[in-house]
C-alpha cells in the first residue's frame, strides 16, 4: 500500500464508531480530502491531539479504497488559543466553513491555505478586531475562486474619474455616481473603496495588516458580507452566533 | 423475502446506532431463536426504562427517583459541582471513588462548528444552581477538545463574577503512558500544569 505525505488543517471531524474518527483535511496538494482515522478517540493514542479541528499538521496517509487512512501526523500548530475565547471561535468556525466550501478533492490548495494560516494568526493578535479579519479572509478566498470584484474605476464606463463612488453586486464592482441610476448599487465609503483595493492587489501576507475606523469597518463588511453571500449564493450564518453568547 | 415481522424487526435493529444490515440481521435471528418468556422479558425492559427513566429535576442526569440518587444522598458534598457533558461521564467519574460532589449533565457542548448555542444544552439550570448560594466550587470536566474547551471557559467567565471557585480537570500524559510518544500539545499542557512534589 503505498502513502501519501501532505500537509493540511483539520476543517472538520465525525466520530465514528465507538474511538474513531472521520476527518475532513484541506491539504496544499491534494485539496479537501476524507480521512479514516481509527482509534484517535482513545485516551492513550498520539494521535489525539492532532486529529481535532483546527489542527494544522503534516499528515501521512495510506490511500483507502473511498477515504485516506491515518498513517502518522505532527502537529504544526493546534491554535489552541482559539478555543479559550467562544467569540475567537464562532470566528474561525466561520473561517473554516468558508475554506470547507470553496475547496475540492484534487484540486491543490496551497493558496486558501496560506490565506487561512495569516487570518488565523492574525485572530489570535488581541491588538486586531476580529470582524476585519473574517471580511479580508472571506473577500481574500472569493478573489481566489475567481470572484474578483471590479474595483480599479467604473465597471461600466471605465472611468477613473469618480467623486461618489458606488458598489453594484449586480455588476460586481465600483460603479460612477452617472452609471449607479441604472443599477442596484449602494454608496460606499471612501475609506471601503481603498480597503476594499488594498485587499484585492495585496499579497496573502500584507492582505491582513490594516485596520479601519468603526464607521468605514461598517460599511466594509456590510459591502463584503452581501457580496459574498450573493457570489457562492449561501447566507453565511456562523456569526449571528455572536448574538447567542 | 422476509416475512413482514421479520423484516420489521430487522429494520427496527437497524435503526440503532452502529448496527449495519448483517449486525441487524444476526441480531434478529438471536431474538427469534430466544425462548418466548425471554423474549417478552427483554421487550418489557426496554419499555420499562423507557417509561421510568427521565432527567433529574436538578442535575440533568438520567434518573428513575427524582431528585436522582446523587443529589438526595445525605453523604455526598453538596457544595461541589461537576459539570459534565453527558451521563456516561457521571458513570466515569463515579468510577474512580474519589470524588463527593454533586454532578451537572450539560446534554451536549457549545458549539460555533455545529450551531449548538447556550440555550440548546442544560446551561441556565446550573447558573440557577450556582446562583442559589451554597455551591462553593464548580469542576469544568467537559473533554479536553476544542468544544468542550471553549465550553468550559464560557461557562467559568459566567460564573467567577460569582465569586464561586472554578476549576478545570487537568491535561497532561495518561497513567503508565511514554513521554516520547506524547504529542507536543498534551506535552506542553502536562509542562504547564506540573506541581510541586
Amino acid at each position: 500500500m503505498s502513502y501519501v505525505k501532505t500537509r493540511g488543517i483539520v476543517v472538520r471531524e465525525v466520530k465514528a464508531g465507538d474511538c474513531d474518527k472521520i476527518l475532513t483535511i484541506v491539504t496544499e496538494d491534494l485539496g479537501k480530502i476524507s480521512v479514516s482515522a481509527r482509534g484517535v478517540r482513545r485516551n492513550r493514542n498520539r494521535y489525539s491531539a492532532g486529529t481535532q479541528v483546527f489542527s494544522y499538521c503534516d499528515w501521512v496517509l495510506y490511500k483507502g479504497k473511498n477515504t485516506y487512512i491515518l498513517n502518522t501526523c505532527d502537529i504544526i500548530s493546534s491554535f489552541y488559543e482559539i478555543r479559550e475565547d467562544m467569540a475567537l471561535l464562532t470566528y474561525a468556525a466561520h473561517m473554516l466553513h468558508l475554506i470547507n466550501d470553496i475547496t475540492y478533492e484534487n484540486q491543490p490548495a496551497k493558496e486558501p491555505l496560506k490565506v487561512l494560516m495569516y487570518a488565523l494568526n492574525s485572530l489570535l493578535n488581541k491588538d486586531r478586531t476580529p470582524d476585519l479579519i473574517i471580511r479580508v479572509y472571506a473577500l481574500k478566498m472569493v478573489q481566489l475562486m475567481g470572484f474578483e470584484p471590479h474595483v480599479l474605476g467604473c465597471h461600466l464606463c471605465g472611468t477613473r474619474e469618480i467623486n461618489d463612488i458606488f458598489f453594484s453586486f449586480e455588476q460586481c464592482g465600483f460603479v460612477c455616481e452617472q452609471c449607479q441610476k441604472e443599477n442596484d448599487a449602494i454608496p460606499i465609503k471612501t475609506g471601503t473603496a481603498k480597503a476594499l483595493i488594498y485587499v484585492l492587489c495585496a499579497s496573502s501576507r500584507e492582505a491582513f495588516g490594516f485596520e479601519l475606523s468603526p464607521e468605514v469597518l461598517k460599511n466594509f463588511s456590510a459591502v463584503v458580507d452581501r457580496y459574498v453571500d450573493e457570489r457562492l449564493d449561501k447566507k453565511y450564518s456562523k456569526m449571528s452566533f455572536l448574538q447567542e453568547i | 423475502m422476509y416475512a413482514a415481522p421479520v423484516a420489521k424487526l430487522i429494520d427496527e435493529f437497524e435503526k440503532l446506532p452502529g448496527i449495519g444490515h448483517k449486525t441487524a440481521q444476526r441480531l434478529a435471528f438471536h431474538v427469534l431463536n430466544m425462548p418466548l418468556n425471554k423474549a417478552m422479558n427483554f421487550a418489557n425492559t426496554i419499555v420499562e426504562a423507557k417509561k421510568t427513566i427521565h432527567y433529574c429535576d436538578i442535575c440533568g442526569d438520567l434518573t428513575d427517583t427524582d431528585p436522582c440518587r446523587v443529589c438526595s444522598a445525605q453523604n455526598r458534598d453538596g457544595s461541589v459541582i461537576c459539570v459534565v457533558e453527558s451521563p456516561r461521564d457521571v458513570i466515569a467519574m463515579e468510577r474512580i471513588r474519589e470524588y463527593k460532589g454533586l454532578y451537572h449533565v450539560l446534554h451536549g457542548v457549545i458549539s460555533p462548528l455545529d450551531g449548538t448555542g447556550p440555550d440548546d444544552i442544560n446551561m441556565k439550570s446550573l447558573i440557577k444552581r450556582v446562583g442559589e448560594g451554597n455551591i462553593k466550587e464548580v469542576i469544568l470536566a467537559t473533554n479536553p477538545n476544542v468544544e468542550g474547551e471553549a465550553t468550559a471557559m464560557y461557562i467559568s467567565k459566567l460564573i467567577k463574577p460569582m465569586g464561586i471557585k472554578t476549576t478545570r480537570i487537568a491535561h497532561g500524559l495518561p497513567v503508565g503512558g511514554d513521554l516520547e510518544y506524547a504529542d507536543e500539545v498534551t506535552l506542553a499542557k502536562s509542562l504547564e500544569g506540573r506541581r510541586e512534589i
